[in-house]
């Protein structure tokens, strides 16, 4: 897979750390994020991986935000997405709505 | 609301120094959404299984794979090598059993908590002198200042603790541990009364009817469980009180209690820094953090201190977790080093376990050679190879650790028990006698660890090299998979630690028996025994001081009247008082004697035992006078003090010399002293020698066998506690009861302590070699066991890997002779190298801590000579079973395995 497009959680950590802003997406929010739009099971550990594997990739930064009292005086591992990481999001999901083009009466008869 | 100890040192580990703020703090508020989602004990579990998930995913490297069908094979090699099952077991379990035991001891020490509701968050406000470097206890005036202030905790209250009879002259007084306490402390515990109701704040009001509220065991072993119990008069510390309820089986708070009176402080009527010694217990606010209360309470402190400098100079006031750490000023990091210290053993036990289990395991696995070849053959990678294998140690090492939980439930059960028994109310009734769930959880992680020790190194080094080379072996054309050197020394080691152990086992064994069978020196049979305690005022200032002597002074009175009024009763013949019994812990100090010299220093190299006896107590006793005179009636009073000494005394410390008439004195530790001296001569007067006795028993010590005592009379003052024989006819422990009743008549503050026969003096020692000795005896023979299985595999191997090479010398000739000792050599390398290697170790071990007290005797060196040969024989014959085998080998055999 060319770096400029991502995996289905790649995508869906990515959109998460989107939505919540850089002084916000972090591991633990990013998965209640995901967890709390698609209702599925997310795996803090997943969250981690895929994290360290994007900003291997180049298409994030991360850094460290001020000591919060609730996670005990430690800080958080603010995410923020770069203009590689931007410009990934953009590919995969213009592949995705033009994968998916004129199938929406097909999926939406699936049940 | 901390995450689970063994998380946060799990992940501090595995995180690296870059990431372990971030992941830290993750696992923190993950941990805090999850407790106020599912509670705690779900989030416990659950943050430990997410540490370890994200632990993995922090290091994976994606190494191997495994499967449920392996899983299945692991359960089929149990039974099919029940040899290994068992030997592999048995260490595995002993492992992690001992590893398990540790953990949970450590957590509750290091990070005790109490099993209610919100007891995470009960927490311990106190004022530190920095100056004196300890608790500064008399804070009652700031305890008023805090419950109006302080607005990051709640439920602010207070209890001390004191030492009291509890009884009523229908059922005689027992004495206990009761706690005053303020009813805002009680209601921490949120645990309501067995029966009636708990204590108010309305019966903190001075002109309160006294109450009292009693622990479920007083209740069942005093007052016989009566129904009735509540709203009847009952005795405490002498003054009636009303009992109002009854709290439930082992309810225990703010520690061990067997009964609780409300706390009558009024802070408006205490200065800074006087008042009783208390201690002040809050609950934090929900979502407060420790940090926050601490910074609050030092504003508070600090406003309190501006306007009185004077007495809060040295003060600092901090917020700490409620039951304290073993070392209340531990720091965070301190905390985790030190569970991670005892993690680390647990480890290593289970590597050392384990690494011997691997010999096994690779044993196993080269006997399936052909089997895993062919797989690999067939397409496995190596991976996936050595995650079946692994998969097959994981579930020896699961069944194992399973037996090894609950023998280390029974352990701690058995350890917390001799723990509580020789400590009393002082061990910490937080340290469970029973595994929780996160250290079950703990030792299935390193059940997962010595799975990977037994089962992936064997696997890596049976797949090692390329298929083709590893085809041409199985066909027999390549070189033979052998035992390396790694595995020689894990054998060399084993044996090595079997000689190690063994006399260390035969030692403490004789020290064990030692005790057992020690001579008290007097009838102890006939002797029922007690110590004689009351409650002194912990108040501070003169007040305190005069309640203080007053206290004593009653007290010595009452107990030469207890004394008086038990020599009336007719089953009682003589009765005595001394300082200790014999068979007791006796005090014990430097000495100097005038006009001698210790290798050429005036103070002798060791300590000495003395006791306060009373006049009569060698007569009582027993004891023989040899030489001089015993104590008169005088003596307390006199003033030149005096002193008899034991006729061990006169042979180890005079060298047998005439010791009546020569004086005697404690040169006293100075600060900047190495060793003892005497400062000031006021302070270290000289006690001359008026008697000789014979030898009666002192400290029950075998490191003590030097036996040497020195007996001074009864100070007319008399002591804080006082232990008290009588010779009683008859029953004794049936006459228990009797002197209670006699005792709560003379004085009801009368405390009667380890009432018990006089052979029972010294049985807590008695019971810790004992417990010692066990203990060792197991770990010796699970060593001995590894050791010859270890011998064992190795040879056995060796001669079905050779069978084709023996059969070929038999064909050209080759004598038993030569065959046996071509087998027979490697496994004598190693056993002679494992006990000159355990051998060298235990010596240097004995010469480094040698002393004069244990010169090495000719039976001693028998004994360990003999020692050496019953090892080298059982060592020896785990080999005899493969050398037969390979004896019985015919040419005829190496043709069938060419075949």
């Amino acid at each position: 897979m060319p770096t400029d497009s991502l995996a289905e959680f790649e995508l869906l950590v990515m959109l998460a750390a989107l939505r919540l802003g850089p002084e916000d997406a972090y591991t633990v929010s990013i998965a209640a994020d995901i967890a709390e739009r698609t209702g599925r099971s997310v795996r803090r550990a997943n969250v981690y991986t895929t994290l360290q594997r994007l900003e291997r990739k180049g298409l994030i930064t991360t850094r460290l935000g001020d000591p919060r009292p609730e996670r005990g005086g430690r800080p958080r591992r603010l995410v923020m997405i770069r203009m590689a990481g931007m410009v990934a999001l953009r590919n995969t999901t213009s592949a995705i709505e033009a994968m998916m083009g004129d199938l929406g009466p097909e999926l939406g008869s699936v049940s | 609301m901390k995450p689970p100890l063994p998380a946060r040192a799990l992940l501090w580990l595995l995180a690296g120094r870059d990431r372990r703020a971030d992941v830290l703090g993750d696992l923190e508020e993950a941990h805090r959404l999850r407790v106020a989602r599912s509670g705690a004990l779900g989030a416990y579990v659950s943050t430990c299984l997410e540490a370890l998930d994200v632990g993995y995913a922090l290091v994976h490297r994606g190494a191997f794979s495994a499967s449920w069908v392996d899983v299945k094979l692991g359960l089929r090699m149990l039974l099919k090598y029940p040899g290994l099952t068992f030997v592999g077991g048995v260490a595995i379990a002993f492992a992690v059993a001992a590893g398990a035991g540790s953990l949970q001891f450590a957590s509750d020490i290091l990070q005790p908590s109490f099993d209610v509701d919100e007891g995470d968050r009960i927490v311990w406000l106190q004022l530190w002198d920095r100056e004196r470097n300890r608790r500064h206890a008399n804070t009652a005036y700031e305890l008023g200042i805090w419950r109006d202030e302080l607005t990051s905790v709640h439920e602010i209250g207070a209890f001390l603790v004191f030492g009291a009879n509890v009884g009523s002259s229908e059922h005689g007084a027992v004495p206990s541990t009761v706690a005053e306490v303020t009813a805002a402390a009680l209601s921490l515990a949120r645990t309501p009364p067995h029966l009636g109701r708990p204590i108010l704040d309305s019966d903190e009001a001075p002109d309160a009817t006294p109450v009292v509220l009693l622990g479920y065991e007083t209740w069942q072993s005093v007052f016989a469980g009566e129904g009735d119990i509540v709203g009847r008069t009952v005795l405490v510390g002498g003054e009636p009180a009303t009992v109002i309820g009854v709290m439930p089986p082992e309810f225990a708070f703010p520690t061990v209690m067997d009964a609780w009176v409300p706390l009558r402080i009024r802070a408006t009527e205490h200065e800074p820094g006087t008042g009783p010694g208390i201690i002040v217990l809050a609950r934090l606010n929900e979502g407060v953090h420790i940090d926050e209360a601490r910074a609050e309470l030092r504003r508070v402190i600090a406003v309190v201190a501006s306007d009185d400098p004077a007495t809060y100079e040295h003060v600092e006031a901090d917020v700490r977790p409620y039951p304290p750490p073993i070392v209340p000023t531990m720091s965070e990091v301190a905390t985790v080093g030190m569970y991670g210290m005892v993690a680390i053993f647990a480890v290593a036990l289970i590597v050392l376990a384990c690494g011997n289990v691997a010999l096994l395991v690779f044993a196993r696995t080269a006997s399936r050679e052909a089997e895993i070849v062919v797989r690999s053959a067939l397409g496995a990678g190596r991976g996936r190879i050595v995650g079946q294998i692994f998969v097959e140690a994981l579930v020896l090492a699961l069944v194992a650790t399973g037996v090894g939980l609950v023998a280390a439930n029974v352990g701690l059960k058995w350890v917390v028990e001799i723990l509580t028994q020789q400590n009393g109310d002082s061990f910490p009734f937080w340290v469970r006698d029973r595994l929780t769930t996160s250290t079950m959880v703990q030792a299935g992680l390193i059940a997962v660890i010595g799975a990977a020790v037994a089962g992936v190194p064997p696997a890596l080094k049976v797949t090692r090299g390329g298929l083709q080379q590893r085809l041409q072996r199985v066909a027999g054309r390549g070189a033979a998979l052998n035992f390396g050197g790694v595995w020689s020394a894990i054998i060399v080691m084993q044996i090595a630690g079997t000689v190690f152990f063994a006399p260390i086992v035969v030692w403490v064994g004789v020290d064990t028996h030692t005790i057992r069978t020690a001579d008290a020196g007097v009838s102890v049979e006939r002797f029922l025994t007690m110590r004689l305690e009351t409650r002194l005022s912990t108040e501070r200032g003169e007040a305190g001081d005069a309640a203080r002597r007053e206290q004593m002074a009653r007290f010595n009175r009452s107990v030469r009247a207890f004394a008086d009024r038990l020599r009336e009763q007719s089953r009682v013949g003589a009765v005595t008082l001394a300082e200790q019994l014999p068979g007791g812990w006796h005090p014990r100090d430097a000495i100097e004697v005038e006009g001698v010299e210790f290798e050429g220093r005036a103070v002798l190299g060791r300590r000495v035992e003395h006791v306060d006896v009373a006049t009569d107590f060698f007569e009582v006793m027993g004891t023989p006078v040899l030489a001089g005179r015993t104590f008169m009636p005088q003596d307390a009073s006199a003033d030149e003090r005096v002193v008899v000494v034991n006729e061990e005394f006169v042979e180890r410390v005079l060298g047998g010399a005439n010791a009546v008439g020569r004086r005697i004195r404690y040169p006293t530790s100075a600060a900047d002293a190495s060793e003892p001296r005497v400062v000031d001569e006021e302070d270290a007067p000289w006690h001359r020698i008026v008697g000789v006795v014979r030898q009666i028993g002192l400290t029950l010590d075998p490191d003590l066998p030097d036996g040497a005592g020195i007996y001074h009379p009864l100070p007319e003052e008399g002591l804080e506690a006082i232990h008290l024989a009588a010779q009683v006819s008859g029953d004794r422990e049936a006459y228990v009861s009797t002197l209670r009743s006699i005792a709560m008549s003379v004085d009801p503050t009368l405390e009667l302590h380890e009432v018990q026969p006089l052979e029972n003096m010294g049985s807590d020692t008695l019971l810790a070699y004992d417990s010692w000795f066990r203990v060792l005896v197991i770990a010796a023979a699970i060593a001995l066991l590894l050791s010859n299985a270890g011998i064992y595999a190795v040879m056995s191997f060796a001669v079905s890997r050779r069978t084709r090479e023996i059969g070929v010398r038999r064909a050209l000739g080759a004598g038993g002779r030569e065959i046996l000792w071509s087998v027979f050599r490697r496994s004598l390398r190693q056993v002679i190298g494992g006990i000159v290697l355990g051998f060298a170790v235990f010596l240097s071990l004995l010469l480094a801590t040698s002393s004069s007290a244990r010169s090495p005797t000719w039976a001693g060196v028998a004994m360990v000579l003999g020692h050496l040969t019953v090892m080298t024989t059982v060592c020896l014959a785990a080999s005899v079973v493969p050398c037969r085998r390979a004896m019985r080998i015919e040419p005829t055999d190496a043709l069938r395995e060419e075949g």
